[in-house]
C-alpha cells in the first residue's frame, strides 16, 4: 500500500520495449540501478513499469540495443495535476476552506458563561474580568493562561466557589459555581444609641427590645424628645450603655404636595429613525455606514450573530436605531392637570407612607403659577423612633458579648 | 582450490561470484548474487549465474523485484534446471 502510494506521488509511465534482445535493457537496469517494475515479456515485447524520471535515461541504451521503447500510460499525481490544469481553481478553493478553516480554529469565536442557577447576576462581571485578561473573541486560543484567569475570576467574586475555562476549539467555556452561603449575623449593637422622636406626635404603642423606655402610650411628644435611653440602670443601681431598639408608634400629621404645570413641554420618539450597523469580526468592529452624530438620542440595540447552515459565525451585526425626539409644547386643561396631580400625589404617598396606616387624609386644592396644586394632610399612624448615637464614660455593654 | 578459498573467506556472493537460491514455494523463488538475464517469456525465465545457466520454467513467470544483487521471482514454477 505505502509503495502504491509512493508510487503515485512520485508519477509513473507504463511502457514496451520492442526488439529481439529486450532483456538486456533489464539488466542494463539492474547494473545501473534503474527500477522497473513487474517485469514482463510477451511477444518480443518487454512490458514494464518505471518511475516518470527514470524514463529518460532508458532511451540511450534501448538505441544501442536496437530496442524501440513506447510509452503506453503516465500515471501518478504529477501527470493528473498536468491532466486538470483547468480545474486548478477548485483544488484551490478546497485547499483554501481547508486552511481556512484551520486558522479559524486556532481563534476564540464565542465565550460561553454557564453554570448553576443565579449565574445572571455574574455573568457580566466574569465576562468583564476575562476581557481584562486578554480572554477576548478573536484572540488566539493557546494564547491564554487559564489557570491565571481562573485565579483572577475567584479573587475578584468572592461569592463564586469554583471557576473553570475550558477552550475547545474556537469556543471559550467559563464554568461557574456560587457559594451556597449563609446570612451572616452581624452585629449592630457597636455603638450605643439612644432613640428619639422624628417627629411631633401622640404614642398609641410603645415596644421596647433594648434600653430604657422614657415614654408611655398617650404621652404627646415634640420632635426630638428623647423616647428610649441608651442608658440603662439594673436592679443593682448599676449604670450601662444598650443599643436601644424598640418600636414606637405614634399618632401624628403628615403632609405631602404634589405640583403639576399646565404648560409643560414633552419630548416624543418620533417614528423616524436612523440605523447604524455595526458589524464585529473577531472582536473588530466595522461601521458598514457612516457613524451618526447624534448618540445622545434615544436608541436601541438590536445584536445579532450571523450562522451560516446553523453554525455560528464569530461575526455579530449590531443595529443601532437612533430615534429622532420631537418637542411638543402642551398646555393641560383642568382636568387633566387635576387628575394629573392627584396621580402624583398617589405616587409620593405610597412612596412616603408605605409602612404607615393612614388614619384619615384631607386634601386641599389650588391654582398658582400656572400650576395645579394639591395638598394632603394625613393623619397616620407610624415609627417615629429615630436613632441617635450618643459618647458617655458609662461602661459600654455589648449584647451580642453577653449571648 | 580457488573456489575454496573463497568459501573460506567467506565473501559476499557478489565478490566470490557464488549465489544462493531460496525456494520458498512452487510460487516464489529467491536469489541472491550477480545475475544476468538471457531469455524471459511467461514460460521461462533463463539467467546466466557463474559461469551456469538456470532455467526456470512453468506458468505466468514474472519477476516481482529485483536490486543489484538478487532477484525474486514469482509465477507457478514447474522446473528449475542447471545447465
Amino acid at each position: 500500500m505505502i509503495k502504491k502510494l509512493i508510487r503515485y506521488f512520485k508519477g509513473y509511465v507504463d511502457f514496451y520495449a520492442e526488439g529481439a534482445e529486450s532483456e538486456k535493457l533489464i539488466n542494463h537496469c539492474i547494473k545501473n540501478g534503474i527500477e522497473i517494475l513487474n517485469p514482463a515479456k510477451e511477444n518480443y515485447k518487454l512490458y514494464g513499469k518505471i518511475f516518470s524520471g527514470e524514463y529518460k535515461k532508458l532511451r540511450k541504451p534501448a538505441k544501442i540495443l536496437g530496442l524501440k521503447i513506447r510509452i503506453i500510460k503516465k500515471s501518478g499525481l504529477l501527470f493528473f495535476a498536468k491532466k486538470n490544469k483547468r480545474k486548478i481553481g477548485f483544488a484551490v478553493g478546497i485547499a483554501f476552506v481547508i486552511f481556512f478553516n484551520i486558522i479559524m480554529n486556532c481563534f476564540i469565536w464565542e465565550i460561553n458563561v454557564t453554570g448553576n442557577e443565579n449565574i445572571n447576576n455574574y455573568k457580566e462581571t466574569v465576562l468583564n474580568i476575562a476581557n481584562e485578561n486578554g480572554l477576548l473573541t478573536g484572540t488566539r486560543s493557546k494564547k491564554h493562561f487559564v489557570q491565571d484567569i481562573e485565579w483572577d475570576i475567584l479573587r475578584k467574586i468572592p461569592d463564586l466557589s469554583s471557576v473553570e475555562i475550558n477552550i475547545q476549539g474556537s469556543v471559550a467555556n467559563i464554568a461557574i459555581k456560587r457559594t451556597a452561603k449563609e446570612e451572616k449575623m452581624v452585629p449592630d449593637d457597636d455603638i450605643p444609641i439612644n432613640l428619639i422622636a422624628s417627629r411631633y406626635g401622640v404614642i398609641e404603642k410603645i415596644d421596647v427590645f433594648d434600653g430604657q423606655g422614657l415614654v408611655k402610650p398617650g404621652d404627646a411628644v415634640m420632635k426630638g424628645d428623647l423616647l428610649v435611653s441608651a442608658v440603662f440602670e439594673d436592679r443593682h443601681n448599676k449604670l450601662t450603655l444598650k443599643h436601644s431598639r424598640a418600636n414606637i408608634i405614634a399618632k401624628t400629621d403628615y403632609n405631602i404636595t404634589a405640583e403639576f404645570h399646565f404648560d409643560q413641554t414633552l419630548e416624543t420618539i418620533s417614528g423616524k429613525s436612523n440605523n447604524l450597523y455595526i458589524l464585529e469580526i473577531l472582536g473588530k468592529e466595522f461601521y458598514i455606514n457612516k457613524k451618526s452624530e447624534n448618540y445622545n438620542l434615544p436608541n436601541t440595540r438590536n445584536k445579532k450573530k450571523i450562522s451560516f447552515f446553523n453554525i455560528e459565525l464569530p461575526i455579530t451585526l449590531t443595529k443601532i436605531s437612533f430615534f429622532d425626539v420631537k418637542q411638543n409644547n402642551i398646555t393641560y386643561n383642568l382636568n387633566y392637570a387635576k387628575s394629573g396631580a392627584y396621580e402624583l400625589l398617589l405616587k409620593k404617598e405610597k412612596e412616603e407612607l408605605e409602612n404607615a396606616k393612614i388614619i384619615s387624609r384631607k386634601t386641599d386644592e389650588k391654582i398658582k403659577d400656572g400650576k395645579y396644586i394639591i395638598t394632603a394632610n394625613y393623619i397616620v399612624l407610624m415609627d417615629i423612633a429615630e436613632e441617635q448615637p450618643i459618647e458617655s464614660d458609662i461602661p459600654w455593654e455589648n449584647s451580642d458579648d453577653m449571648s | 582450490m580457488k573456489n575454496k578459498k573463497k568459501k573460506d573467506l567467506f565473501l559476499p556472493f557478489e565478490i566470490s561470484g557464488n549465489y544462493f537460491i531460496e525456494i520458498i514455494n512452487n510460487r516464489e523463488v529467491v536469489l541472491t548474487g550477480f545475475f544476468e538475464i538471457i531469455e524471459l517469456d511467461k514460460t521461462v525465465l533463463k539467467i546466466n549465474c557463474a559461469e551456469k545457466n538456470i532455467v526456470f520454467s512453468g506458468n505466468d513467470i514474472e519477476i516481482a523485484e529485483y536490486s543489484f544483487d538478487g532477484f525474486k521471482i514469482k509465477g507457478d514454477i514447474k522446473n528449475i534446471e542447471f545447465k
